[in-house]
């Protein structure tokens, strides 16, 4: 049974305004960019222009003479490389340049403007070399981009393929889907492709890393992973984590483009040439599109069978990932996305080969969804496409295939009731959409000229997990004031998301506090605040939300012992101590009360002799996880399921090729709701992201590999004024669910999933033309619509 | 860019000056050869950002007062170069004569940017999709331009040279001061249409004007199209106009005014906002749709 708020004063479940509100909104919140260094170098960064070149030559020599310029770094002299899963990943770029943008050199200089005068001189020599910018041509074969990925020192669960492009090869297995294929009485196969796309946050990435002279280093970081990034840093420098210091301060943003790392390593390594000064690197919005992370990029194949009852029998399905120039933070992408991307379908027979194939694209890295909406976006597609097929309703074909409680999933996991109401979802996603499909059909057939205006509904149920590390912990810290007030202390990132009001609503439930009393923390600082293994997959509510609420409750344990001796009982028995948010007495003597101020910090007898201490309590949460089977590439690894079902109505101008999109829907089961607004807004910016996605995102990238659009003017994400009034729908269920805090579960990127393939098969309900890559521009519908002379 | 790379940064050995007449600003553009004119500077600082100009003078424009005036005097709107977009669509003039032009200003950047930005700016940058260019090309305007050597007045259509280019003789210190549109005598019909990957904000991939004196006549009707982002310069497509000028708008003449439009209008493969064949297709269903909006209008 999960904790339930309190009944008359509830904190959960109300909208608490965020308790970082108004410094975002005066502009008071300090980001990395704006932290005041006195003698801060400046750091600026030269581009490789080629996607794939040996590099026979560096002259930095006029560059290092130039005014202002302190140091000058080049991959030769940062000669380390860092993977925790395939140690692949080198700082910059060392004797070859992988994709267009790769950092080349780095300038240090005592201003901007020298630095970037300064890059001028620096004299790089290329030879370029024939680019691979498709991930099954590079998987096949062709040109090599790393000697041979197998060489690379890699962790037991993962599978570089020996002299190949393939860094990662991730087989599914469950039943015999090659054979059962061949007895399937219908059968369905597509190609799908999900592009390379930007997570454009509104914050740039900037780090500023000093080394101190006697080697300890302290790095402030625009990181969703401050200890991911302590770690990443030890073992480019070979010297303990307790030398190393990573701050977080205010964040604007990331989706998975500050997970993992991505500059520090460069920065740190900058910063040791010019020991006791501070270097400073914020990168351009260009930068961020070419010297960070980038995400997704899958290229997919599936086979779907049917057997002779209607029942989806088989799944075979093939995906390859441009990973990028290196593969580190792209390797468990594929995994994730190759484990869930069944969607949630009963499925006697899948097999699942998933690759991550280096390309000459910038590194992949996690992107809100990790590899669900990938996978999804093609197994959804294919369901409404074997739906129309069978001459079936896609919304009854997709419900008689829907996990239910008691079926295995593609991992072997066994489904139970409390992981959420799919069916629920997915019926309430077809009610509203069945009412809206014949409205808008009607509305469409009345504008003129007759014919030219498509109505459509689509429906896509989804599923998502984490996807982590088995040991991915979280700790949290409640540590009470003089006064009674608490600060709350964890690492997990505020990034934007919401987290540091959820966790005061926690704290502040778990204390019979008001939320004013409670101070969580924003500024993670792996010196001093509790371990966190990296704010990603919608994970912080739920996992360090538990955590929170076993610190406070650990916290008010001691605050009750403490009562106990103004009670003269022992503090052993601190569980007969009764609390109501201001006073504490015992369950004997209900009359004789202490002021919880006059116990939070030990009781003080009329002597002055105190006894307890400063109530303090330290919580933790580990997920229950194991690596997938190498045989079988089943196991335990995904942590817990979030179910859903999105649902897209819309209208398409078959001379234009545009789409409107009337409505979009989510219907999710996510446990107990925390915050209403912020839960909200969560689902709306991912469904937002989402239409970008399926409508106007895409990193374009010319035949020799070149971006061709690292800015927002060329990159098209949807403002405000792409979505009209009443587009979105967003509705949860509460189900019941133990193992969140107060019965919360993982909510926050999910609506990311399904909105794409709804979209998709709206599109063909419409015109009955099937969509297989992502975006659907309107150049790509007039195509398919065969519309244009 | 360099062989050896790119980088990124800001706003180094610019020198700034803001002169406080038009015959100050015709010296100092006499004798400066590295001047960059500065009015909304909502493309020239991002040109200055991303390193396209390194150096050289601003002549920052703003502290011409006179230059922000819209005024209609004998039959002739003078838009001044300082106007901004949103002084355009604010104008009351502009309203009753020329609606066109607050459509072309309603999908114009973002409304912050339209605060700055300069319709003579828009113009001067000689963008193959300026967002006021095709409307301003099909209302017969005019560019006013100034010199040391005194005023002369280009048609625009006249104006435009190629991408980043007008006519304007900078090694003769000439500056764009005033747009002239002469006001129609009958009634009009007009509109602006363009293509956009998203409808926030974003630049033209393809647009179109279309204007009709005495639309609802049609033995009287006079048709003037143009077309943007689809060539090196905004263009009139003159024989298209006229094809639809002086007769009813039957399918077929619809049809041929199409075809005649596109004739020879080959947009460059390279751009990345679209592809040529759907640029083309896009500027067809836009001349028909405006077409039977003009003639349900009349009806």
């Amino acid at each position: 049974m999960p904790l339930r708020p309190d009944e008359s004063h509830p904190v959960v479940g109300t909208s608490v305004p965020r308790v970082d509100g108004v410094a975002k909104a005066t502009g008071a919140a300090r980001y990395v960019a704006d932290l005041q260094f006195a003698d801060a170098l400046q750091a600026k960064i030269l581009h490789s222009p080629h996607a794939h070149a040996r590099i026979a030559g560096i002259d930095v020599a006029a560059a290092n003479r130039a005014k202002g310029v302190r140091a000058i770094l080049t991959g030769r002299d940062a000669a380390f490389v860092n993977g925790f899963c395939i140690r692949d990943t080198a700082p910059m770029a060392v004797d070859r340049t992988r994709w267009y943008g790769e950092p080349v050199a780095l300038v240090v200089a005592e201003s901007e403007a020298e630095a970037l005068a300064a890059l001028d001189l620096v004299k790089v020599d290329y030879e370029p070399l024939e680019p691979v910018l498709d991930a099954v041509a590079a998987a096949a074969g062709g040109p090599r981009i790393h000697d041979d990925p197998a060489r690379f020192e890699h962790a037991h669960e993962f599978f570089p393929q020996k002299d190949s492009n393939v860094l990662h090869r991730y087989v599914l297995t469950k039943g015999d889907a090659e054979g059962a294929l061949t007895q399937c009485v219908t059968v369905v196969e597509d190609d799908y492709e999900y592009d390379l796309l930007a997570h454009a946050p509104l914050e740039p990435h900037g780090t500023v890393a000093l080394w101190d002279q006697d080697g300890t280093l302290t790095v402030h970081s625009s990181s969703q992973s401050p200890f991911c990034v302590r770690a990443t840093l030890a073992q480019a420098f070979g010297i303990p984590f307790n030398r190393i210091r990573v701050i977080v301060p205010a964040l604007g943003g990331g989706f998975g483009g500050k997970s993992d790392f991505t500059v520090e390593p460069m920065v740190a390594a900058a910063a040791r040439l010019v020991k006791g000064r501070h270097v400073r690197l914020v990168l351009d919005r260009e930068e961020v599109f070419v010297s960070s992370l980038v995400g997704r990029g899958f290229q997919m194949k599936l086979s779907t069978g049917c057997d002779a009852s209607g029942k989806l029998n088989t799944f075979h399905a093939r995906l390859y990932q441009r990973s990028g120039g290196f593969g580190e933070r792209a390797i468990n992408v594929v995994l994730g996305g190759g484990h869930n991307c069944t969607g949630p379908f009963a499925i006697p027979n899948v097999k699942v080969e998933a690759h991550a194939v280096y390309t000459n694209t910038p590194p992949v890295g996690a992107f809100r969804g990790y590899g669900h909406p990938e996978g999804q976006f093609m197994s959804v597609s294919q369901m409404d496409a074997m739906a129309r097929r069978l001459g079936r309703d896609p919304i009854d074909f997709m419900l008689d295939n829907l996990l239910v409680p008691g079926d295995t999933n593609a991992l072997g996991q066994t489904i139970e009731k409390g992981w959420g109401d799919l069916r629920g979802c997915v019926t309430r996603v077809a009610g509203r959409l069945r009412e809206l499909g014949p409205q808008l059909r009607a509305e469409a057939a009345a504008r003129s000229p007759a014919g030219r205006f498509k109505a459509g509904i689509g429906i896509a149920p989804f599923m998502k997990s984490p996807v982590m590390a088995t040991n991915a912990a979280s700790a949290a810290c409640c540590r009470f004031n003089e006064d009674g007030s608490v600060q709350v202390i964890y690492s997990g990132t505020e990034i934007g998301q919401g987290s540091a009001t959820v966790m005061a609503q926690f704290a502040a439930e778990v204390l019979r506090l008001p939320v004013s009393m409670v101070e969580t923390c924003t500024e993670p600082d792996t010196r001093f605040t509790p371990y966190e293994w990296q704010t990603v997959g919608s994970t912080s509510t739920w996992k360090v939300g538990n955590a929170v609420v076993r610190a406070c409750q650990n916290a008010l344990a001691m605050v009750r012992q403490n009562a106990c001796h103004a009670f003269g009982v022992d503090p052993a028995r601190e569980s007969e101590v009764e609390y109501d948010g201001r006073m504490l007495w015992h369950r004997d003597a209900p009359d004789r009360k202490v002021a919880l101020q006059d116990v939070c910090f030990g009781f003080s007898e009329k002597n002055g002799r105190t006894k307890g201490g400063p109530a303090f309590g330290y919580g933790w949460f580990m997920p229950s996880l194991t690596v997938c089977d190498p045989k079988t590439g089943q196991g335990d690894h995904a942590a817990e399921w979030t179910f859903g079902c999105q649902g897209a109505a819309l209208v398409v101008d078959t001379a234009t090729g545009e789409i409107d999109l009337r409505k979009a829907i989510t219907v999710m089961d996510i446990g107990r709701v925390i915050n209403p607004v912020l839960a909200r807004g969560q689902v709306a910016g991912a469904m937002v992201q989402a239409i970008g996605a399926a409508l106007s995102e895409k990193l374009v990238f010319a035949g020799d590999g070149k971006l061709r659009n690292p800015t927002l003017t060329d990159y098209k994400i949807p403002t405000p004024q792409d979505l009209g009034d009443g587009v979105l729908e967003i509705t949860f269920l509460e189900g019941e669910f133990d193992d969140g805090p107060f019965g919360a579960r993982c909510m926050a990127e999910h609506a990311i999933v399904g909105i794409p393939p709804a979209i998709a098969n709206a599109i063909c309900d419409a015109t009955g033309v099937r969509m297989k890559k992502l975006p659907f521009s309107p150049e790509r519908m007039v195509e398919a619509l065969e519309v244009r002379p | 860019m360099t062989e050896s790379g790119f980088a990124f940064g800001f706003m180094q050995g610019f020198s700034y000056l803001r002169p406080r007449s038009v015959d100050e600003v015709c010296a100092v553009l006499a004798s400066e050869p590295e001047a960059h004119l500065l009015a909304g500077g909502t493309d020239l600082l991002v040109e200055m950002r991303n390193r396209e100009i390194r150096g050289g003078m601003l002549v920052d424009l703003k502290g011409l007062r006179d230059l922000r005036r819209i005024r209609l005097t004998e039959g002739v709107l003078e838009i001044g170069a300082l106007a901004t977009v949103n002084d355009v669509m604010d104008d009351a003039d502009v309203r009753r004569h020329f609606p066109i032009l607050r459509e072309a200003g309603a999908v114009f950047g973002c409304h912050e940017i339209r605060f700055r930005a300069t319709v003579g700016g828009n113009i001067a940058h000689a963008s193959p999709g300026a967002e006021y260019a095709t409307p301003l090309l099909v209302l017969d305007a005019t560019a006013v331009i100034e010199s040391a050597a005194g005023q002369r007045t280009v048609p625009l259509d006249r104006f435009f040279v190629k991408p980043g280019q007008s006519c304007l003789a900078r090694e003769k210190g000439e500056w764009l001061s005033a747009l002239r549109i002469p006001v129609p005598a009958g009634p009009t019909a007009m509109s602006y249409r363009r293509y956009s990957r998203v409808r926030g904000m974003d630049l033209a991939s393809a647009c179109t004007s279309v204007f009709v004196a005495e639309p609802a006549a049609a033995e009287r009707r006079q048709v003037r199209i143009a077309l943007g982002a689809v060539s090196p310069v905004p263009v009139l497509r003159r024989e298209a106009g006229a094809h639809l000028s002086g007769r009813a708008w039957t399918p077929e003449v619809v049809a041929e005014a199409r075809r005649l439009m596109l004739d020879g209008i080959e947009p460059r493969r390279s751009s990345i906002r679209s592809t040529p064949e759907y640029k083309r297709h896009i500027l067809g269903v836009y001349l028909e749709d405006i077409l039977r909006s003009i003639d349900g209008v009349r009806s």
